[in-house]
């Protein structure tokens, strides 16, 4: 029994031990881990070297440290024999390359190590002209000197190159001087360009550069894609200048150590420089070699007055659009400026006067060659109007311009044109002393075809001639002055203003039309006619009533009423006494009436059976009984 | 003469109508002026010599000065007709304010505005009927109202221009060298809008706009 606990016990243990020894070899023993170099500038790489005992290393992980990125780049393993035992160590190569500047800590690879510190610094010469890459990643000498041989000059990492053609160093102001900027980029290194090639003096235009040519070129061995921009620069001033050009490219910074540089100098194949190893992507400008140029001012002296800046050598000839015209149809006259130099300081005015001609101002269209060259053609139309029929002759054209060749003025010229003016259609009926023909009466006696410049007659014309109806008779006829009408000639319209003006004031001087007196006597009847009317029916109806008082006062007051209308005087005023003056002693008929009426009103007497009738007749009377004398 | 009264006012009025009117026949007269029968017989030889511009222009102004010709009136018609032009035909509002020349309308704007006048006058001082004046009044009025209408029918035929040119280029300038938008052929009738230099802005009967070159085209009533 007790053997068998003893046997269980050693069982226990030999496991434990064998699973102690199984957990120690889950964590290799490194021995050493360093990092060289210690202190590097961003875009550098360093590298760490880990050393371990025995091989079991799969299961180490790589360290993890924010701003640096690890990557195993190499692993080596030996068995060295120490004291006549074999022991067997592997070793790692890290690359670690920063993202940042800093100082990084790498804890150690085991509990027990040390951790590694990294200082990571900026780089400054990365930012410097010239486009020099990293201070680590230079260019290959070999490579370096080969091209300097060829005349260029590569930027620090031997990634790209610009250069300036120039075919002068001695330019004159305004003059254009052709130039080619060519870029030469290595595949692989630079990444992208990322703008057109610019001066870096501010004393020179460049014209627009057009979409550059694309070749292929060994340099040295290594293959460059090369970009070439033809274009044309002037200078605006004079005086001795650098002329540079410069570009923005974005190159790929490799970040291996040198001699790895060396290496990929010689392999020259993308492909394998990048294969292994980060970079990182930094945007420079790649310059090149600065060109000193002499910019000579244009000489004062023997300038033509017609000098508009054009620089170079130019030829010029002149045409019309046709030699024969009628007075009034536009012509057009061209000058054709052909050479090679400044094409956009050609300019000329052509014929600003001209007696017998309207001349306007000539606009010009501008050829060059599609490659940008100083070759071209500048051709300038100015319509002209003939106001004179006849044959006339245009004076010759010239045009001003300094030969840099010649280092002189010269002045081109063209022989002078003739051309036929002929009447103008509306010409064609022409009149003494009118200003536009056309304006104008036939002449006097044109009773048949007339006599002006008429063409022959065509067929088709004639076909019709014969529909045509006959002419008219011209002796006698009515003639006009003019064919405006006459109420618009100001001449004209004084008559009827006259006319108004007359009568305007005879109606003033003559004064309110008086109506005749039969007019007037038969308004005065009607009106009396009419109040007659109403006063017998009011005497009527109060005769009918019967009662004498009522009668008498009716009917005096319609004796008023009549006697006042005929009189043109109130009814009130009709009295007694005016009565009798107006009747002069006819009037007994009335008075009486008038004196029962106010007997009636006064003594309240009541006639015996008055005679209405008779009573109604005195009132009739007194409507109509004639005026007294 | 007493110069004072209302009558001696009228006749010093219309005694200087008179001699106006004198002087204007005597400017009528002119042997420089135009006439109808002129203007029509070189139309006709315009027209035999295939000038289609120019006879179109002169028959045009032959029939201004007499507007009631036939010969005229058919003459036209066939030089249109035959160079494929098209030939308008007035409403007869127009042919009623038109059926003579515009200046027999004018004598008759200055008679009618002398018998309003005569008319007004008269009813004032009594010295005609009534029905005499009223007569006048109206007929005088009526004349008035003519000569109105057909100056108002022939203000805008005063801008009325032909095409003496094969094929004038209208253009969106008045430049020689403006962009040419269309062409009218010759004997066309335009209607001129305004006037640039040398150029004139038309409108045609289609209602298409644009520059011509002044010497391709002329007014039928000069200015």
């Amino acid at each position: 029994m007790r053997s068998r606990r003893r046997a269980l016990w050693l069982l226990l243990l030999s496991l434990s031990g064998c699973l102690a020894a199984a957990a120690t070899s889950a964590e290799p023993a490194v021995v050493s881990a360093h990092l060289d170099p210690e202190q590097i500038t961003i875009g550098e790489s360093a590298e760490l070297t880990i050393t371990m005992l025995g091989t079991g290393i799969d299961n180490l992980s790589l360290p993890v440290v924010s701003g640096l990125d690890f990557r195993l780049i190499e692993k080596s393993g030996r068995v060295e024999r120490i004291h006549g035992a074999s022991l067997a160590t592997t070793t790692l190569t890290l690359r670690v390359t920063p993202r940042t500047a800093g100082i990084f800590t790498i804890p150690g690879m085991t509990r027990d190590a040390q951790p590694l510190v990294l200082r990571v610094n900026r780089d400054d010469t990365l930012a410097k002209a010239g486009g020099s890459g990293s201070g680590r990643l230079r260019s290959s000498p070999v490579l370096a000197e080969q091209a300097s041989a060829e005349g260029i000059h590569l930027t620090a990492d031997g990634s790209a190159f610009l250069r300036l053609i120039l075919p002068k160093r001695e330019v004159y102001v305004g003059e254009s001087v052709p130039v080619e900027i060519e870029l030469g980029v290595r595949p692989g290194f630079v990444q992208t360009l990322n703008g057109l090639p610019t001066l870096t003096s501010g004393e020179f235009t460049l014209n627009n550069l057009k979409p550059p040519e694309r070749s292929e070129r060994a340099i040295a061995g290594q293959r460059f894609v090369i970009l070439r921009w033809q274009s044309v620069l002037a200078p605006v001033k004079p005086g001795a200048f650098t002329l540079a050009a410069e570009a923005p490219i974005t190159i790929k910074v490799r970040t291996r150590p040198a001699q790895d540089t060396k290496i990929d100098d010689l392999l020259g194949d993308p492909f394998l420089q990048n294969i292994y190893g980060p970079s990182v992507k930094k945007d420079i400008k790649v310059a090149s070699p600065p060109v000193a140029l002499a910019v000579l001012a244009l000489p004062p002296e023997d300038r033509p007055p017609d000098f508009s800046g054009a620089v170079g050598s130019f030829k010029i000839a002149s045409e019309l659009s046709a030699t024969t015209a009628a007075a009034g149809d536009p012509l057009t006259l061209r000058m054709r400026v052909t050479g090679s130099g400044n094409f956009d300081r050609v300019d000329t005015r052509m014929l600003e006067h001209l007696d017998q001609w309207k001349t306007y101002p000539p606009q010009s269209t501008l050829k060059t060659k599609p490659n940008g060259a100083l070759d071209g053609e500048k051709v300038f139309e100015q319509p002209l109007i003939a106001a004179r029929a006849g044959a006339q002759t245009l004076p010759g054209l010239t045009f001003s311009y300094f030969d840099p060749n010649t280092r002189s003025y010269e002045t081109a010229r063209t022989a002078p044109l003739t051309v036929t003016i002929t009447p103008a259609a509306a010409d064609a009926a022409p009149s003494p002393g009118a200003d536009s023909e056309a304006d104008a009466a036939p002449p006097p006696g044109a009773d048949a075809a007339p006599k002006t410049a008429m063409p022959a007659e065509p067929a088709a014309a004639a076909a019709n001639a014969s529909q045509l109806r006959a002419d008219h008779a011209v002796i006698g006829s009515a003639r006009v002055a003019s064919l405006r009408p006459l109420y618009l000639r100001p001449a004209f319209l004084t008559i009827p203003a006259l006319l108004s003006l007359g009568f305007l004031v005879a109606w003033w001087r003559s004064g309110p039309r008086e109506p005749p007196r039969s007019a007037r006597r038969s308004a005065h009847d009607k009106a009396i006619a009419k109040a007659a009317a109403r006063a017998l029916q009011r005497v009527q109806s109060a005769a009918a009533v019967g009662d004498p008082a009522v009668f008498f006062q009716a009917a005096s007051a319609a004796a008023r009423e009549g006697l006042a209308a005929r009189w043109q005087m109130e009814p009130a005023q009709v009295t007694a006494e005016v009565v009798a003056a107006r009747y002069a002693g006819d009037a007994a008929g009335i008075l009486h009436l008038l004196a029962l009426a106010d007997e009636t009103a006064y003594a309240r007497r009541v006639a015996d059976e008055p005679d209405f009738a008779r009573w109604i007749e005195v009132v009739r009377e007194t409507f109509v009984t004639q005026e007294p004398a | 003469m007493n110069l004072r009264g209302p009558r001696a006012s009228m006749l010093v009025g219309i005694a200087a109508t008179c001699l106006l009117a004198c002087g204007q026949a005597r400017c009528a007269g002119a042997p420089s002026g135009f006439s109808a029968p002129e203007l029509y017989n070189a139309a006709n030889g315009y027209a035999r010599a295939g000038k289609t511009g120019l006879a179109v222009l002169f028959y045009e102004r032959a029939q201004w000065l007499a507007p009631g010709d036939a010969d005229v009136a058919a003459n036209l018609h066939l030089v249109r007709v035959s160079a494929r032009l098209p030939d308008p035909t007035p409403s007869a509002f127009d042919r009623i304010l038109t059926w003579t020349a515009p200046d027999t309308f004018a004598w008759l704007g200055v008679f009618g505005l002398i018998s309003v006048g005569v008319g007004v006058l008269t009813r004032r001082q009594a010295r005609l009927a009534g029905g005499w004046s009223l007569l006048l009044i109206g007929g005088g009025v009526l004349c008035v109202a003519l000569t109105l209408a057909n100056a108002a029918v022939l203000w805008p035929r005063l801008n009325d221009a032909v095409v003496l040119t094969a094929a004038a280029s209208v253009r969106a300038t008045p430049a020689p060298m403006g962009d040419e938008l269309f062409q009218i052929p010759e004997g066309d009738s335009v209607r001129v809008e305004a006037e640039h230099e040398d150029f004139l802005f038309v409108r045609t009967p289609q209602g298409r706009e644009g520059w011509v070159a002044r010497a391709a085209v002329a007014l039928v009533v000069p200015r």
